[in-house]
């Protein structure tokens, strides 16, 4: 094929159109790529203070048995340099009442540990690396209670779905280091105009049925910051399900940075004070 | 310019077909459950009165869950932290009833367990916390040569403390664990011993308050605790008619000496004296929590608990004595590759020894433990394996073992919601035979309470905790909870 020929061929109406419907879709999949990782950003920046304190109940359900409930205060802080600092004490049942776990999540990723034991009064170090290890008997894992930030994963966008009543992006979240995670993939309903989770459907052994899904109940919008209130984590092949509401938040009280230490987790008195 | 457009709107429309494919079916309704959620308990946190400056709360519940939500509450309209609080609590710490068959035991076939420790904590103030406890251990060994029952009183953490900022005082009975190993931690210095059922309970059941003055105090990550024990409590033993008492009068064995004909002579009936006067000495440490691992520095010269039993032959007397002895140890603990590491050392002098002639001498230890804590699979499964290692620097002849290794921990795991557990405690020796493992399985869906089935199996040779209660292999059933 000479240069005339060649020249011809892309005066071609049709090939002309071939070409920009490759160049299209060359160009979309980056950019649907893109939106998909800025969807997820958006839901991972959704503004909830400076720090945050919760008074809240897991209630853990399984047909024919009677509910189990833990009640627990959370404290969270987002330090200077990317840091987040999050304490979480256990109020009731009586036999975990005052344990504590104290995690920073580093700006590297990377997070360290401290478990407070009341009956040893002893604070440990412990990995963060459990991800699929379950929270206090509960249907969330581990690494369901940590912020799992938007790189770690690859994002796509599936379409567009009605969830709550809500009509929602539809969110397909595969990690890029399948050891990075418990799940294999993550598909989330978001709520366009709020960047809120509606739904999640976490893909546990194969990515063509999910094993759990959690949905959201209920939310209010507290001192300016909606609050997910109310929301149930179900396990799908059991029917057992988690409930976890939220029946206090409390936002930017400027909790001190000494929260977050290993002192006030073996103290539960230095932190009772700053319990809703 | 027209020719553009329309294949611009072409890759819209296709995409989002593409896309639709990969959508996964709508959910069903049916799968929200009914609402079952009793209200927030109030009862250490009762609301103060929504105050008229709060900030209203817009409440937004989703489509499908309007009926569900629990009623709000008023001090969800109060966005401010309760402040101190003066709180009154009680109740029971611990409550154990177990009951338990020595199959292989001459001198009991039943050994059974009650423990009860009620509690209350007054907290006046945000600077003043005073506690009192007490506890109740009975047991009875029924069915053998040598039937027992013994109760026992005594009083819990009792103490009255104080706190100001990084600093912490507590004057009266406490219950001080040092370390960081499990089981067996070197650091542990200052707590006091019980030995009335041997090593069937975990580590902070198997230590009792006793009377110490405490200042702690924090210098941002270091924290320096200070003990000092102004009345020295030795170990709380079982009475020596207790399959658990570390002097088997009906074999003639001392628990950690190798037994012989003359010892036996005179063990089988010899007086039991307890040397416990004066003070229990004073401890240091210092420990760092963070980046990049947390450590610890103790330097103790205190009475340990436990006791050694001097041998008076011509007063046919087995006196329990508590030698001051001074320890220097150090601690680590940090996470690398998904593991949590922990190692302790420890150099130990003026430790009491036994001579081939019985009479008492004294030498010193070096003690190292490694510990390495998992969960295979980042699952449920908990790993927890030691080593140790105990060196006495002694070239004179001995009835103790001079050495020994051996490993030791925990695997446990739950299951069915974690309404289950099971679990199992092993220890064994290296250069000696030494055995001792301790299967669990626990029904804990019946909060707060427990309900446990367990085993005990000891086995090993001469001078090993496993060698001396070979026979007391046990079979336990149980309750422990706490209100």
């Amino acid at each position: 094929m000479n240069q005339q020929n060649l020249s011809q061929w892309f005066r071609s109406p049709v090939i002309l159109l071939l070409l920009l419907l490759a160049g299209g879709f060359t160009l979309m999949a980056p950019a649907m790529a893109n939106d998909a990782l800025l969807l997820a950003q958006r839901v991972y920046d959704r503004p909830n203070g400076r720090d945050l304190t919760t008074l809240g109940r897991m209630v853990l359900t399984e047909k024919g048995r009677a509910p189990r409930i833990r009640e627990i205060v959370t404290y969270r802080l987002d330090k200077s340099g990317g840091e987040t600092a999050n304490l979480i004490r256990f109020l009731d049942p009586e036999d975990i009442a005052g344990t504590g776990l104290l995690s920073i999540d580093k700006a590297d990723g990377s997070t360290d540990q401290w478990l407070y034991l009341p009956a040893l009064d002893r604070v440990r170090r412990i990995s963060s690396d459990r991800k699929g290890g379950r929270f206090v008997g509960s249907d969330l894992y581990f690494e369901d209670l940590q912020e799992r930030k938007p790189s770690k994963d690859r994002h796509r966008l599936l379409g567009k779905q009605t969830e709550n009543g809500i009509l929602c992006d539809v969110l397909e979240s595969v990690p890029l280091d399948a050891d990075d995670s418990a799940y294999k993939k993550r598909i989330s309903w978001i709520d366009p105009s709020t960047a809120i989770l509606q739904r999640m459907d976490y893909f546990e052994k194969d990515t063509s049925t999910p094993g759990k899904r959690w949905l959201l109940r209920g939310k209010k919008r507290n001192q300016g910051y909606w609050t997910l209130t109310d929301s149930r984590m179900i396990d799908l092949s059991s029917g057992h399900e988690t409930r976890m509401v939220v029946d206090v938040a409390l936002y930017d009280q400027k909790l001190p940075v000494k929260l977050f230490t290993s002192q006030t987790l073996a103290d539960e008195s230095l932190e009772s004070e700053y319990r809703p | 310019m027209k020719q553009l457009l329309l294949i611009s709107s072409l890759s819209l429309v296709i995409l989002p077909v593409y896309a639709a494919d990969a959508l996964p079916p709508l959910r069903a309704v049916a799968q929200n459950t009914a609402d079952d959620l009793p209200p927030p308990r109030t009862t250490t946190r009762k609301p103060r009165p929504a105050s008229s400056e709060a900030a209203p709360a817009e409440t937004a519940p989703q489509a499908s869950a309007v009926g569900d939500l629990p009623p709000p509450t008023t001090r969800s309209r109060k966005p401010r932290a309760r402040g101190f609080q003066p709180t009154l609590k009680y109740g029971v710490d611990d409550l154990l009833l177990e009951a338990g068959g020595l199959p292989d035991a001459s001198e009991a076939d039943t050994y059974s367990t009650l423990r009860i420790s009620p509690y209350v904590l007054w907290q006046p103030s945000r600077n003043w916390e005073f506690r009192a406890g007490a506890r109740l251990d009975g047991m009875t060994q029924d069915g053998g040569r040598a039937d027992h029952r013994e109760m026992l009183g005594d009083y819990s953490d009792t103490y009255a403390r104080y706190r100001s900022g990084d600093t912490r005082l507590t004057l009266g009975a406490q219950t001080i664990i040092w370390g960081r190993a499990d089981e067996i931690p070197l650091a542990d210095r200052v707590s006091r011993v019980d030995l009335t059922r041997f090593v069937l309970d975990d580590l902070p059941d198997r230590r009792r308050a006793q009377l110490a003055a405490r200042w702690e105090q924090t210098f941002g990550s270091y924290k320096l605790d200070a003990v000092w024990l102004p009345l020295f409590r030795g170990a709380q033993l079982p009475d020596v008619a207790s399959v658990w008492s570390p002097i088997n009068r009906s074999t003639g064995e001392v628990l950690g000496i190798a037994p012989s004909p003359s010892l036996a002579a005179l063990t089988s009936g010899a007086r039991i004296e307890e040397d416990e006067h004066g003070s229990g000495g004073g401890a240091l440490r210092l420990t760092k929590t963070g980046d990049p691992f947390d450590y610890g520095i103790t330097l103790a010269r205190t009475r340990q608990s436990l006791p050694y039993y001097r041998v008076d032959v011509p007063n046919t007397t087995l006196t329990a004595v508590h030698p001051f002895n001074t320890f220097v140890g150090a601690d680590l603990e940090l996470v690398s590759g998904g593991l949590t590491w922990r190692m302790e050392a420890g150099y130990t002098d003026n430790v009491p020894v036994t001579l081939a002639t019985t009479a008492m001498d004294s030498t010193q230890s070096l003690d190292w433990i490694g510990a390495v804590e998992f969960f295979p699979g980042g699952k449920d499964i908990r790993v927890n394996l030691q080593l140790v290692a105990h060196a006495l620097q002694t070239n004179r002849s001995i009835l103790e073992l001079k050495e020994y290794y051996g490993a030791n921990g925990e695997v446990e795991t739950s299951f069915g919601r974690g309404r289950w557990k099971a679990g199992m405690r092993f220890a064994t020796g290296f250069n000696v035979h030494d055995v001792y493992l301790s299967p669990k399985l626990s029904y804990v869906g019946w909060e707060p309470h427990e309900l446990y089935v367990a085993a005990h199996y000891f086995n090993g040779e001469a001078r090993t905790l496993g060698g001396f209660h070979q026979d007391h292999s046990l079979i336990t059933l149980g309750l422990r909870t706490q209100f």
